[in-house]
């Protein structure tokens, strides 16, 4: 009981400790609101684009134009709405795979750590394994032969993308489970479940947010490309089902930008938001990978920094060892 | 030595889980697969429908484990099954036709992405408070998120389709046939260019980011310190003691990105109608033949693995403490 | 007849700019090298005394501001032109860094990093480079044998010795040592310094010893300095600072250690901890600290005023005896 309250008061205060965090970071902040945008986006669509994505509405592959802001498709659907509520479905697969990801690699990453020996040796060969088997042909493999729908999707994703959390995780783990405080909370005679969620979890928490992330935006980029291919599912609209209509219908030929462009910078923009977040993780966990920025200082240490002020040319060999 | 004999033991226990993955896809799958693969397949020999039957588990009555043997017997030899798209060629004469392209169209990119990407990441990390770092780390990171197959659109469309400067799709001009001559060697060169690029683009940040973040790490190095004192030349500095250094954990990671790398390829082919193995995964996709897409899962992945011993060899020439412990 | 002076250090300063603001880890510090003779530097750690070491050969991080005046034999280091910089750091001035062991380049063998330095100053080829190479380490004491060893397959103690042979690979005039012998055990450590005096005798150059143990830079060294919160606060002949310790902190240095032969004292336990270095401090850095501190003190920074015969100190407990110095240091 004490271990899951514990577990609570974690997970209750980590988000405040995260945003307060970021909120550091430029690339943090731009990440985060990029994000808050697009999935407002997906949650708004009804009120943004009112009706049934799928329905036909005008005629086939026409250009952008007031009542159709970004065109038509092939099939005579109304591109931008197919986008806005595609929102939905891409953002939504990624999400439920990014946490299916982050559970399961953490788990396994830390009994891998946490109990080491045969355990580890067993787990570590596994994830390597999945790790190795190059992803694509293996979710193209794995999502051929299941039904066409969303929750295979997440399940085939899982599979392909568990490994490189654990992997990341385990690693990390190690090096905590290692400290001498750990060793302690164990001698003491403190139970393992409390060891791991008291010692060891905090200190991966960021760690965790970043693998997380990182898992979101796996989902959305794969999910996509297999949509693409046409293994996804086809009763819902997501961006790579409109790329996989674009292509069907040789809308590169027949130069109908409009259907493949916005789908794909919406891609790019989700997954760059992704990045940015999780760099700007990276460089609060690692200050020395921060873009040294010349801040200007206050008056007084301006002051200072004048009497301390170098007579040098500046050597300008790089390193920028003055 | 050790080393190299431990990995290619772990490659060996991978190719088997990916067969394995492949014997239990259709008779786990919902639906039947095996059953309505049969009925699409034209007049076979017994022989093939043999094949056949061992790869889908047709033969119901044989416990598992005997299929299994008799699978993985099978696979040994080479036998990957009949195609149903190209009845009735093999599974592996079909790959045997495409693969030289993908190897030609990934061993390119790989190597231009990566020369381009650890080069541009020694210099991004050497110079890090000069506008070069604020602009090219995260034009790379909005890069490397771009799906590799939307770029791909995009370039056809724009370098192809509009500018004209390249050939919209194919790996050579299919009106003209094959020869060892010159003017062919060119034709494959400006059917190559645009795949090669897109995929080089994209991976162009991973290999930057990686090699940028140890680059860093090893630049606060007391090694790195001492170097400067001891008055070499910047470059040398870079080099010899940095990148040098550097690149080991970026070659540890790049058996990983190999896998990366060669999906991304993948997903390009199928885009510019490429005759390599990622075409022929989509249109086996698209016509449900069971048969190529597990063979190419099998083939693929061993090539994946092989550019990974590769890179693990690579890795035994670089670091004197694997090579002398 | 005063010895050539081979190095002069004037009120050097060196500040690195922070989020929090500048920490002046250098403040205001002279001291003039002879050559010839073995300088040691001590202090606790913080107390700027590796920065010092660094800064000689400006090879500090880019955040780092100097001020001041750094003089070898004449030529202003600190606003030398990039090329005439790396032709003095190494063959005028070398720096065996703390840690030396950690200082070797993983990826290159002990003879490669010799031949590297040489062929940097020099206009050798790499045979000739290579063929200096077995004398250098047989100077250290290493087999020559082991030249194309990479450093893991060394041990710690002849790693330390391999940066000690790559530091007098261009013999120069003034070797910069800081805790040389710090990461390793007390047997090591005595055959080294050793070592060190051996090759003194035989080359001639003078050493900066950099050190937190006062003990062993006092018996090594001619002159010792006594650095505290980035200033200079003693300065003077090691015997004469040992015998008779005029700052409060040096006499607290000197009674942390027990000898093995001589009279037993109480240990002395210095309470507080060392100064924060952001922004100027209004007086004497060690008042906090001081048991022999008035009020009065902390109002004015002390200056380095000469008590005896070439024996200095910041103390405002002396400021009405003594002579203000001209200039930090002179000679024995």
């Amino acid at each position: 009981m004490k271990t899951l309250t514990r577990a609570f008061a974690l997970i209750y205060r980590a988000p405040r400790l995260v945003v307060a965090r970021l909120a550091v970071s430029r690339k943090a902040t731009v990440g985060a609101a990029l994000l808050f945008v697009l999935v407002m986006m997906g949650v708004l669509a009804p009120v943004i684009a009112p009706g049934n994505p799928m329905a036909v509405v005008a005629g086939q592959n026409l250009a952008p134009s007031w009542q159709h802001l970004l065109g038509t498709s092939g099939q005579g659907n109304d591109i931008f709405a197919q986008v806005i509520w595609g929102t939905r479905n891409s953002l939504g697969v990624g999400f439920v795979t990014g946490v299916l990801i982050a559970v399961v690699g953490v788990a396994v990453g830390l009994c891998a750590a946490f109990f080491g020996g045969v355990i580890d040796n067993l787990l570590t060969l596994l994830a390597n394994v999945f790790l190795v088997i190059p992803g694509i042909p293996l979710l193209i493999v794995m999502a051929a032969f299941l039904p066409r729908n969303n929750l295979s999707i997440i399940l085939v994703l899982a599979i392909a993308g568990w490994a490189t959390t654990a992997r990341i995780i385990r690693s990390q783990a190690l090096s905590i489970v290692r400290r001498d405080y750990v060793a302690a909370a164990i001698v003491i005679g403190e139970r393992r479940a409390r060891v791991i969620t008291t010692e060891v979890l905090p200190n991966l928490s960021s760690l965790i947010a970043s693998v997380f992330f990182g898992a979101i935006g796996y989902g959305i980029g794969a999910q996509a490309a297999l949509q693409f291919l046409g293994l996804g599912s086809i009763t819902t609209d997501s961006w790579g089902s409109i790329l996989f209509w674009a292509q069907n219908n040789q809308a590169l030929f027949q130069g109908c930008w409009w259907q493949f462009v916005p789908p794909g910078i919406f891609l790019a923009l989700t997954c760059a938001a992704i990045s940015m977040l999780n760099f700007a993780i990276d460089e609060i966990t690692n200050p020395r990978l921060r873009t040294v920025r010349q801040r200007r200082p206050a008056r007084r240490e301006r002051a200072a920094l004048a009497r301390a002020r170098s007579r040098s040319a500046g050597a300008g060999e790089g390193l920028d060892f003055a | 030595m050790r080393y190299l004999l431990t990995r290619l033991g772990f490659y060996l226990v991978a190719i088997w889980g990916s067969l394995t993955i492949n014997f239990f896809l259709p008779r786990l799958a919902p639906g039947d697969p095996a059953a309505t693969l049969m009925q699409r397949m034209g007049q076979m020999t017994p022989a093939q429908e043999q094949s056949i039957a061992v790869i889908y588990g047709l033969n119901k009555h044989v416990p598992l484990f005997r299929q299994y043997v008799t699978y993985l017997n099978q696979l040994a030899h080479g036998d990957l099954g009949i195609s149903i798209q190209f009845f009735p060629s093999t599974v592996a004469s079909v790959i045997r036709a495409a693969i030289l392209w993908t190897l030609f169209l990934g061993g390119v990119s790989l190597l231009i992405g990566f020369v381009v990407g650890v080069s541009l990441g020694v210099l991004v990390a050497w110079r890090r408070t000069r506008p070069v770092d604020s602009i090219v780390t995260p034009s790379t990171i909005f890069l490397a998120s771009v799906p590799y197959f939307w770029l791909a659109m995009a370039v056809v469309y724009v370098f192809a389709l509009k500018l004209n400067w390249f050939p919209i799709n194919h790996s050579y001009n299919i009106d003209v046939s094959p020869s060892f001559s010159f003017s062919f060697l060119l034709d494959i060169l400006d059917h190559a260019a645009l795949p090669v690029a897109t995929i080089v683009v994209v991976s162009v940040g991973n290999w930057l980011i990686t090699m940028r973040s140890t680059m860093i790490g090893v630049l606060s190095e007391d090694y790195i310190t001492m170097a400067i004192a001891k008055g070499l030349h910047p470059l040398r500095v870079a080099l010899s003691y940095g990148a040098r250094n550097a690149l080991l954990p970026v070659t540890t990671s790049a058996g990983i990105a190999v896998g990366f790398i060669v999906g991304g390829a993948l997903l390009t082919e199928v885009v510019f109608s490429y005759a390599g193995l990622g075409y022929l995964l989509y249109t086996s996709v698209t016509s449900l033949d069971y048969p190529l897409i597990q063979g190419l899962l099998v083939i693929i992945t061993l090539g994946v693995l092989g550019a990974n011993f590769i890179v693990d060899m690579v890795y035994v020439l670089l670091d004197p403490t694997v090579r002398r412990p | 007849m005063p010895d050539e002076a081979l190095l002069e250090v004037n009120g050097l300063s060196v500040g690195f700019a922070t989020p929090r603001g500048v920490v002046l880890a250098v403040n205001d510090v002279s001291f003039t090298i002879y050559r010839g003779e073995v300088f040691g530097l001590a202090g606790e750690s913080g107390s700027g005394k590796s920065t010092v070491a660094h800064a000689l050969l400006r090879v500090l991080q880019g955040s780092a501001n100097y001020s001041g005046s750094v003089k070898f034999r004449g030529q202003e280091v600190l606003t030398m032109d990039p090329v005439r910089l790396r032709k003095y750091r190494w063959a005028d001035v070398s720096l065996v860094m703390q840690g030396a062991m950690n200082a070797l380049n993983p990826v290159a063998t002990i003879q490669s990093q010799i031949v590297d330095v040489i062929r940097a100053h020099t206009h050798v080829s790499r045979r000739e480079a290579r063929a200096a190479v077995p004398e250098l380490l047989e100077l250290v004491g290493i087999d020559p044998a082991r030249r194309r060893a990479y450093p893991h397959e060394l041990s710690g103690g002849m790693r330390q010795r391999c940066v000690i042979a790559v530091a007098l690979a261009l013999q120069p005039s003034l070797v910069v040592m800081d805790e040389p012998t710090t990461a390793l055990d007390v047997v090591v450590q005595r055959s080294i310094m050793d070592e060190l005096a051996r090759l003194r005798d035989r080359l001639g150059f003078s050493v900066i010893l950099i050190s937190h143990d006062l003990d062993l830079v006092a018996e090594r060294s001619s002159r010792v300095a006594i650095m505290y919160g980035g200033r200079l606060v003693e300065v003077g002949p090691a015997s004469s600072v040992v015998a008779k310790p005029l700052h409060p902190y040096t006499e607290a240095l000197l009674s942390s250690s027990m000898s093995l032969d001589g009279p037993v004292h109480r240990l002395v336990d210095l309470p507080g901890k060392p100064p924060d270095l952001i922004g100027a401090q209004p007086g004497c850095a060690f008042f906090p600290r001081c048991a022999k501190a008035q009020p009065g003190h902390d109002l004015k920074v002390p200056s380095l005023l000469e008590v005896e015969a070439g024996h200095q100190v910041a103390c405002h407990l002396y400021s009405s005896a003594a002579v203000p110095a001209i200039e930090a240091g002179a000679s024995e």
